[in-house]
């Protein structure tokens, strides 16, 4: 019987059988978690860029989504997982830099082995078209006008997008109340349906409604303006590019993954994202490319990580 | 045991679980208490009735009239079942999806009273193969790997 | 629009469309059929594999995939009682019964006309109505959410069981299941003792496959070796021909698949919830309600229409607003934008080709089943039962345990969910109603969250909750069934004194 079996389970995988080396990583398929549920803003940039990633790197890459926890659940399994290079992560800041603040978890931008950023973008505010304001300087002189009488739509509590407005808020000296919603979707349905006065969340889910004239966008948190919402200011062109706070995605790998194989995905992202194909699409989703790797990946993590810290720390929400 | 019997201990155990809910929601923040101790209180709440008329029938001596079923019909094929889950389970990640799924259905399906091999080997051939088809060639899922390829 | 429509049909009739469909129908009842593997997974993995192709013909494929799934989830529910997909919990109530009485040809036919009825009611729906539907779904706010899921959540609690407070109690078990973990509105964690796993919750496919898969299991394998069920019951008889189905059953369809597309317009509320609402309308309306979870055709007729009649209609707010109805309709929404195509109030100007050759996919695939689901289920199905149970058992252990490790690679899920059927066995024979348990998880937090949403927007003025049109709606129809039930217990109980 043991025989029957022995071979039964080789003639089962000897599709998927190929000699173990070192040097030929990656040899059999990879699984890239994705802290978010499927279908959301992060999903579909991760699969975007998987299906060129997978070109590259030579083997198929599954997209595993592990939602939940302000996707604290996803990145704790990756961290809990072998550190062979065939479990990665491909997620946004929030999880990283934030969510530890709030939560008990089982990692830190200390222990994970950055491999490498990709793209970013910006959050925005917008309001409906009969909302007393053309400009950001309106808008935020008329929150600051009526203290706690605008409610703003946010990705939830532990999010970085009401981080991301209370420190302008805050700068401003605005009170506005926060109602969190459990994703842009959420805050989108609820904003057109008229039930918050304020859509606070990522660019692509509102830019049709833009488009449409059904809603203005008025506030971006980068530094910089966004091409694709013309309406909406920077925080530079405010008088306050420090309060920058922007939403960026990277792939990490497990705590003490070989630095060669996070060289090799590496590599292999810098040569997929030159794809004209993803191009156009992150364009299309208003977000620009931005490659940083290895340990000036830490620093970035370190340092956003460490000015969330204080920020939620005056706001009074930090936990941990 | 009789339903009476099951309904008084169900009763008392939903009491527990109600008051404990309620006792530990009073410890969260603010509006994050609200529903847990409702849920809670409502729970132990629906529990009195059941605890109330099955200890009267008890008092009473009436016998229940719902046909009562036994706890567990055959606890050793019961225990046996939950046994193999258990061990495949720890074996999963560590021995690798195919090997642990062909050898839990050769060792079960013996166990549960199946004493033909021919019949107990080819069908689970033929399962895991068609399984392998579907997530290994369609699906392209990772499961956990077979410790004979790990590397 | 109606001009667009028409001109999309060639679309939806190309040859790489149609065998996009086939394809995906027959994939779509295979995952749905085996219990544990969900239309979820199978799209997400499939869908990156069609993206070198037209987006119609990945549409195709999840069109086929969604419907396909929606019918296959009865087969095992009917044949096993274990419910294939989480939808087809209100199957089994009266679909084993009708297979222990040697009816389960019959039960599998009419699943799979119920299903093709509603799955074409909802597509046309989605084709005809869909930018007035998708005003309906913005003007539900979170009060209106609280009360849809108080609605479900009571009725359903009341109506299922015999035993009020034994419903109520097991509607509560689920509410306090679905506590647990971190809130999402305070950040804070409640009953997670300290555990890194509790911190997320339990995942509500986890709970639903341990309630209500495990047990049929393992009674299963405390029976002896022996198959059970013989050829015959898969005869049909001469007086249930098609047009006698069709006869008998259009009042209930017509019912379940409006209640089903009323639901599927509502994002986070499902198919589950569509299936238990319907079914217990159609007892409620019934002239012999008592053989209701006795083997009642009507029974399997309801929830299967109900059930199917969400999918299509859960695709308005995606379609027309960019909002997804559901995980499916979210992956819809990324396979459109990955092909470069922006979801919103604009799709249905820009490539009108793409929106309605999908809604004429849908249709397609909802008419499909009767061809392909009767074919599929009676010869590949059926034939599953010839094995002995002591194969049966392990087999479907395994297809439990590889449909539950995919959802989060995670090990520990498995003992959760094995930990879940041993809870759920003994409720079974505690005689404890399991449908509310599995509301409880769905609804309880849906309720929690709306209601503590509302009050954030309101700044706690509880006048809010009454003063909504639509809010005063659903309370009249809560209202309406719980007095109606009220009644019919008083006039038992007087009947009862008078004999």
């Amino acid at each position: 019987m043991k025989a029957t079996l022995l071979f039964t389970a080789a003639a089962i995988s000897a599709a998927a059988f190929t000699p173990v080396m070192a040097s030929d990583y990656p040899n059999r398929p990879i699984e890239i978690i994705v802290p978010a549920p499927a279908g959301g803003g992060t999903d579909n940039v991760a699969r975007m860029l998987n299906q060129y990633l997978e070109q590259e790197l030579g083997q198929p890459a599954a997209v595993l989504n592990i939602a939940g926890g302000g996707g604290a659940i996803g990145v704790n399994q990756l961290a809990r997982s072998r550190p062979d290079g065939y479990t990665l992560l491909s997620t946004w800041n929030s999880p990283i830099t934030t969510v530890p603040h709030m939560q008990r978890v089982q990692y830190s931008y200390e222990t994970l082995t950055p491999i490498t950023s990709t793209s970013q973008s910006a959050y925005t505010l917008c309001v409906s078209p009969d909302f007393p304001a053309e400009n950001a300087e309106e808008f935020l002189a008329e929150l600051q006008a009526n203290p706690g009488q605008y409610t703003y739509g946010n990705d939830g509590v532990g999010g970085t997008m009401r981080l991301a407005a209370e420190r302008i808020f805050d700068a401003f000296d605005i009170t506005a109340r926060p109602i969190p919603f459990g994703g842009a979707g959420e805050t989108l349905q609820n904003f057109l349906g008229g039930h918050v006065d304020i859509y606070g969340g990522s660019i692509t889910p509102v830019l049709p409604y833009v488009e449409d004239d059904q809603t203005k966008c008025l506030l971006v948190t980068s530094a910089d303006d966004n091409e694709a919402l013309p309406q909406a200011s920077g925080l530079a062109a405010l008088g306050h590019p420090e309060l920058e706070t922007v939403l960026w995605r990277m792939m990490l790998g497990p705590e003490g993954m070989d630095e060669e194989r996070a060289e090799v995905v590496a590599d292999a992202v810098a040569r997929a994202v030159e794809h004209p194909e993803f191009r156009d699409f992150l364009t299309a989703q208003g977000e620009t490319l931005n490659l940083v790797r290895g340990e000036e990946l830490r620093d970035r993590l370190r340092l956003e990580t460490e000015a969330i810290g204080e920020t939620l720390e005056s706001l009074g929400l930090k936990q941990h | 045991m009789s339903m009476n019997y099951r309904d008084f201990f169900s009763g008392i155990a939903f009491l527990i679980i109600g008051t404990t809910t309620a006792w530990m929601g009073k410890g969260f923040y603010a509006d994050a208490a609200y529903i847990p101790i409702g849920a809670g209180t409502l729970m132990g709440l629906f529990s009195l009735p059941l605890i109330w008329r099955s200890s009267r029938s008890l008092l009473a001596g009436r016998a229940s009239r719902q046909p009562v079923a036994a706890l567990v019909d055959h606890p050793g094929r019961f225990l046996a079942t939950l046994g193999c889950c258990l061990v495949y389970y720890t074996a999963l990640p560590t021995v690798g999806f195919y090997t642990t799924s062909a050898l839990f259905i050769i060792v079960l399906a013996p166990v549960l009273g199946e004493r033909r091999p021919v019949v107990v080997l080819s069908i689970t051939l033929v399962f895991i193969t068609l399984l392998y088809g579907l997530f290994a060639m369609v699906l392209r899922r990772p499961l956990p790997v077979e410790f004979f390829l790990a590397s | 629009m109606f001009e667009s429509l028409l001109n999309a049909l060639p679309v939806a009739l190309q040859l790489g469309s149609l065998v996009s469909l086939v394809v995906g129908t027959l994939i779509g009842i295979l995952i749905g059929a085996l219990p544990g593997l969900n239309p979820v997974m199978a799209i997400a993995l499939m869908l990156p594999l069609t993206y070198g192709f037209d987006p119609i013909i990945a549409l195709g494929l999840v069109a086929g995939i969604y419907n396909g799934s929606m019918y296959g989830g009865s087969i095992p529910a009917i044949l096993l009682n274990i419910p294939g997909t989480p939808a087809a919990i209100a199957t089994t109530f009266d679909g084993y019964p009708m297979t222990r009485k040697g009816q389960g040809g019959l039960a599998l036919k009419t699943a799979c006309w119920s299903s093709a009825i509603g799955g074409i009611v909802s597509a046309l729906a989605l084709m005809m109505l869909a930018p007035m539907l998708a005003k309906v779904t913005l003007a539900f706010g979170p009060s209106e959410y609280f009360w849809v899921a108080l609605f479900g959540l009571v009725s359903i609690a009341v109506l299922v069981g015999k035993d009020i407070s034994k419903g109520m109690l097991s509607a509560l078990l689920g509410v306090i299941i679905g506590l647990v973990g971190v809130d999402a509105i305070s950040g804070a964690e409640r009953y997670t003792f300290g555990t890194l796993y509790l911190v997320g919750g339990f995942e509500l496919l986890i709970v639903l496959i341990g309630l209500y898969a495990v047990p049929p299991v393992l009674e299963m394998a405390e029976k002896r070796n022996e198959s059970y069920f013989n050829a015959d019951s898969f005869r049909v008889t001469a007086g249930d021909g098609s047009l006698g189905l069709v006869r008998r059953y259009w009042r209930t369809w017509t019912r379940s698949s409006v209640i089903g597309v009323c639901v599927g317009i509502l994002p986070g509320a499902g198919g589950n919830l569509a299936a238990l609402l319907s079914y217990n309308e159609a007892k409620r309306r019934a002239p012999d309600p008592e053989t209701f979870g006795t083997g009642n055709p009507v029974g399997v007729a309801a929830a299967e229409s109900g059930n199917s009649a969400d999918n299509a209609s859960a695709m308005i707010p995606s379609l027309t607003l960019g909002i997804p109805g559901n995980l499916i309709a979210a992956l819809v929404l990324g396979a459109l934008m990955i092909h470069g195509l922006q979801p919103g109030p604009q799709l249905f100007t820009r490539s009108p080709d793409v929106v309605f050759g999908f809604m004429w996919q849908l249709l397609l695939t909802a008419m499909l089943l009767l061809l392909l689901g009767g074919m599929v289920a009676t010869r590949l199905f059926a034939q599953i039962l010839r094995m002995p149970t002591a194969l049966l058992v392990p087999t479907t252990l395994v297809l439990m345990a590889i449909g539950i490790y995919t959802v989060n690679g995670n090990v520990t899920d498995l003992y959760v969910m094995l930990a879940f059927g041993l809870v759920g066995y003994l409720l079974n024979r505690l005689a404890f109603p399991l449908a509310p348990v599995v509301l409880g998880v769905l609804l309880g937090p849906m309720a929690e969250q709306n209601l503590r949403l509302s009050m954030l927007i309101s700044q706690n003025d509880w006048t809010v909750l009454f003063t909504r049109p639509i809010s005063l709606g659903i309370i009249a129809l809560l209202a309406a069934v719980l007095l109606s039930q009220l009644w019919k217990a008083l006039r038992q109980r007087r009947r009862l004194s008078e004999a």
